[in-house]
């Protein structure tokens, strides 16, 4: 069965905080529709847990998209089509 | 290779020229995927000078094997699994950390009981997070301990931004692996960050 189909049956009555839990990756990209994201929300607002637990979810999410810098070398492609230049010659 | 050109870049790469050999149509993909692919490879290892060497080879192995591409997936993205596993096992080869394992991950995940949480999880405190200066690099060393598996799917999915079902033909695993495992990731995530923030 489509596991969003599955969650929907699952979800038609008020779900519990395990089940909020279970299904918080497919909350957070969008991909709960209609009544279930409605019951979701319903108990997400009214949970002392669930409710802070999304919002510490997402800040993990927001910390470590900005939690690792790289520079991109300003040489990399010359170096790059270099090397490559000399051993796909070889091959 | 004889003829660089500057502009390059601007047209749509020809996947059937590429799969021929054609050396222009492989320098337009060096052109084209170089800094995205670096930066992968880069985090992944977490080591720059490092993360040079391995996307050459990147591009040699894909050279060398172009005619192993079934087109089941975008070119792209099978030259980035190429990537992911030569860096995967550079960083291995680096590492002087010793990651979490799986059972670890497995005790930081929330426990249940009849449907709610068992102990009210830690919240964290917004004053704390916005004051914490050294706050990057608790994160960085804290995805840093991830296992492996968890550590590369939050790097494509969370850092990089590519949507699940990119990383789940990158990693030929499917959406739905994918998914647990990124969250399973989070929450371990959280769960490190948890004496800092709370
Ligand atoms: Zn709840």
């Amino acid at each position: 069965m489509n596991p969003l189909v599955w969650i929907s049956n699952k979800l038609m009555r008020r779900p519990s905080c395990e089940e909020v839990n279970r299904f918080l990756v497919e909350y957070v990209e969008g991909l709960l529709e209609g009544e279930t994201r409605d019951k979701f929300e319903a108990h997400i607002k009214s949970c002392k847990c669930c409710g802070p637990y999304l919002d510490d979810y997402r800040t993990t999410i927001k910390m470590a998209k900005t939690s690792y810098d790289v520079e991109v070398p300003e040489a990399l492609i010359d170096h790059t089509l270099e090397f490559l230049r000399v051993r796909m010659n070889d091959a | 290779m004889e003829h660089p050109k500057t502009n390059v870049t601007s047209s749509k790469l020809d996947i059937d020229a590429l799969l021929a050999g054609s050396p222009d149509e492989f320098e337009k993909l060096v052109r084209q995927e170089s800094a995205r692919l670096f930066r992968i490879i880069a985090r992944l290892i977490g080591n720059d000078i490092e993360a040079e060497s391995v996307l050459q080879e990147t591009y040699l192995q894909a050279f060398l094997r172009l005619h192993t591409f079934r087109r089941e997936s975008k070119f792209t993205t099978w030259l980035y699994a190429i990537g992911i596993n030569l860096a995967r096992a550079q960083k291995r080869k680096l590492s002087r950390t010793v990651p979490l394992d799986d059972q670890d991950i497995e005790r930081m995940q929330p426990a249940f009981s009849r449907g709610m949480y068992r102990d009210k999880p830690e919240s964290w405190d917004p004053q704390k997070i916005a004051l914490k200066n050294e706050r990057k690099k608790l994160v960085h060393e804290a995805i840093d301990l991830l296992p492996p598996d968890y550590r590369t799917v939050l790097l494509l999915r969370d850092i990089e931004e590519n949507n699940t079902d990119d990383v789940a033909l990158m990693l030929e695993i499917s959406s739905g692996a994918v998914r647990v495992r990124l969250h399973r990731a989070r929450q371990a995530l959280k769960k490190l960050l948890d004496p800092h923030f709370s």
